[in-house]
């Protein structure tokens, strides 16, 4: 299972990436929405972690640019603020979760299994 | 108003006394001079002449008059009186001069004359009567008529009654004329008053006019009402007498008062415009600490975005350690990193809830069945576990009120939670629901610590908090939730017995046909 992390915090990357490595995933990253739509095109990927305030096109754009273009990847939004939630939902509420930032691993955990056990059982 | 009124009275009774003293003097100095000219005629320069001793006689009555001792002849109905003895006394005098002659009837038409000016009809009537028969009489008791019907004298008579017909009937027209006109400027002036009146008393501050001796002239009911609600009359004046012109700003007894002064070119009058800016400031001081909650507000929203990066790589890469390496000590190290990680999120979290302007999502909501819900709910009931706490339910009902349930939530929550905080081991806590006619009332009581006196009027300030991990904020969002319910939320504390909390919200209502039936009902 492949994971694109996009997030302009090299930081928060590494966590997510270091974490999702112990749990046997393939992580990419990158570092704003045009790199990560970029990359998304270029791959195939299970997942999308996408923060939502980032230069170049933010989480959100990011998010509206590949349902339109007709994938349904799920996705787990990152957000500082937890009003935005309703606006990205707004945008699409399917295959989507959201993780409040200060980031904890475990939530970030459950909501992993929860979209990809999710898409398990629908295929 | 009432000085102002005295003084023109004052100034009328002037201009009254003005024209009696005009006839007054004339009088004395037209019978005064009939007199010598009688006595002349008669006597020359003797000293002790008839006509002169009746002159005498004649000050020495018109003094008496004139000291007050006849003071009904002050009355302009009996001036007539004074004419007739004026006429009395000329008839006297040439009776006893023996003097009559043919000059002599034109005193009579003066007298006449000034008796109609003095009071009309009412006045010149009477006196030409007297004067006809008087000057008939003597005519005849000195040898002047040979025969009464001596058409000499008889023709003379009329012009008498004429005289006084034309000019009484003068002067009562002129007299009538001058009462409309009176009486069209009074009406003028009490309407001018009257508008005057209505404009000051109805200006929406005080006007206070004050005299160069500091009395006060006037005070509308305005300035009279911020006298009543505390405000210094005497510290108001001699500010007023200070300043004499110009803007002041006055602080008495809690209240705040702007005053303008002016002054007339003479400063013979002191005008001071009174407002009361009391609640005026305290606007302006719940508007500065909004601004200071609004800039609260944007450093919450800059640390909740710059802070919480950070913080989650600090308890993500903890975790990270916990999973990778083990060990008790340095899970103990980790757990502690943790729980401060969570401690920061929640001052940051709480900090932008108190900030925050999302409007509210009005809802109706079933508030015992809410509350009993978030009582259920993890954090709770982590709290009643680890204290070995009971909670306990006082009455039930479905009562609806109209609000935002996360926020109502919210309320009952961090109430619950300082309860649960404050209680000992095994304590309880107790949640009753009352209600009345417009309002349901929550009652949070527990047997906890209770709170110390002096912080009791303090706890719903933001930032104040007696707890060792308190942001200070919790009371304060519960109770701005509540007021922006239309509610209301108060505190009685014993310290060592306990404390309760009472959150009074208004039930929801519907209007139909204007009788207003409630959702709620009581079970």
């Amino acid at each position: 299972m492949k994971v694109l992390i996009v997030d302009d915090e090299p930081s928060i990357r590494y966590l997510f990436s270091e974490f999702l490595k112990m749990k046997g995933f393939d992580t990419d990253e990158a570092e704003n929405g045009m790199e990560g739509l970029r990359k998304f095109h270029r791959d195939n990927y299970d997942l999308l972690i996408l923060d939502i305030k980032m230069g170049f096109k933010n989480g959100i754009e990011l998010l509206e640019d590949i349902r339109r273009q007709g994938y349904n990847t799920p996705v787990i939004v990152c957000t500082a603020y937890k009003h935005l939630e309703e606006d990205v939902r707004i945008t699409s509420s399917e295959n989507v979760e959201f993780l409040e930032k200060p980031v904890d691993l475990q939530k970030l955990w459950e909501k992993v299994e929860k979209l990809l056990g999710m898409k398990t059982n629908a295929g | 108003m009432v000085k102002n009124e005295a003084a023109k009275m004052k100034k009328n009774r002037v201009w009254e006394m003005g024209e009696v003293d005009f006839f007054v003097v004339s009088r004395w100095i037209l019978i005064l001079l009939v007199l010598f000219l009688i006595g002349y005629n008669t006597a020359r320069f003797e000293y002790m002449a008839v006509a002169y001793r009746i002159a005498v006689l004649y000050v020495i009555f018109n003094l008496i008059i004139r000291f007050r001792i006849f003071n009904f002849l002050k009355d302009e109905r009996f001036m007539f009186l004074i004419f007739l003895f004026d006429i009395g006394f000329i008839s006297v005098a040439l009776y006893l001069s023996r003097g009559i002659e043919e000059n002599f009837f034109i005193v009579y038409l003066l007298t006449i004359v000034m008796a109609a000016m003095s009071s009309g009809l009412r006045s010149s009537f009477p006196v030409a009567i007297l004067s006809a028969v008087l000057y008939m009489w003597i005519g005849y008791t000195t040898g002047a008529i040979k025969q009464f019907n001596d058409p000499a004298y008889l023709l003379r008579l009329p012009f008498l009654f004429l005289i006084a017909f034309m000019s009484g009937a003068w002067a009562d027209m002129m007299r009538k004329k001058i009462e409309k006109r009176e009486k069209i400027m009074k009406e003028e002036i009490l309407r001018l008053k009257d508008f005057y009146e209505r404009i000051i008393n109805s200006v929406n501050a005080g006007i206070i006019v004050v005299n160069s001796q500091g009395e006060v002239m006037l005070e509308n009911p305005e300035m009279k009402r911020m006298f009543e609600n505390g405000v210094i009359k005497e510290e108001l004046l001699k500010k007023i007498m200070e300043e004499k012109r110009g803007n002041v700003l006055l602080r008495e007894n809690d209240r705040f008062v702007d005053a303008v002064i002016s002054s007339s070119r003479k400063e013979d009058l002191i005008i001071g415009i009174v407002r009361d800016i009391t609640e005026l400031k305290k606007m302006e001081e719940e508007l500065e600490h909004s601004r200071r909650l609004a800039d609260i507000g944007k450093m919450a929203s800059y640390i909740a975005h710059e802070v919480r990066n950070p913080l989650g790589v600090i308890r993500g890469m903890t975790q990270l350690i916990r999973m990778r390496f083990n060990g008790e000590v340095l899970n103990d190290y980790t757990e502690r990193i943790i729980k401060s990680v969570g401690m920061i999120d929640r001052i940051i979290e709480d900090t932008l809830d108190f900030a925050r302007k999302k409007p509210p999502e009005i809802e109706r909501v079933n508030l015992c069945e809410t509350i009993k819900e978030m009582v259920e709910s993890m954090p709770i009931k982590k709290k009643v576990s680890s204290k070995n706490a009971t909670i306990i339910f006082e009455g039930n009902g479905e009562w609806i009120i109209n609000g935002d349930r996360l926020r109502l939530v919210r309320v009952f929550e961090n109430l619950i939670s300082n309860a649960l905080d404050a209680i000992p081991d095994g304590g309880y806590v107790k949640i009753s629901f009352n209600r009345d006619e417009n309002n349901v009332y929550v009652t949070v009581r527990d047997n906890g610590c209770g709170i110390d006196e002096k912080d009791i009027n303090r706890i719903f300030e933001p930032f104040y908090t007696s707890k060792k991990h308190g942001t200070g904020l919790g009371l304060s969002i519960v109770k701005k939730i509540v007021e922006n319910h239309g509610g209301r939320i108060s505190v009685r504390s014993k310290k060592g017995e306990g404390t309760v909390f009472t959150v009074q919200l208004p039930l929801f209502r519907k209007e139909k046909n204007k009788e207003v039936c409630y959702e709620g009902v009581n079970r």
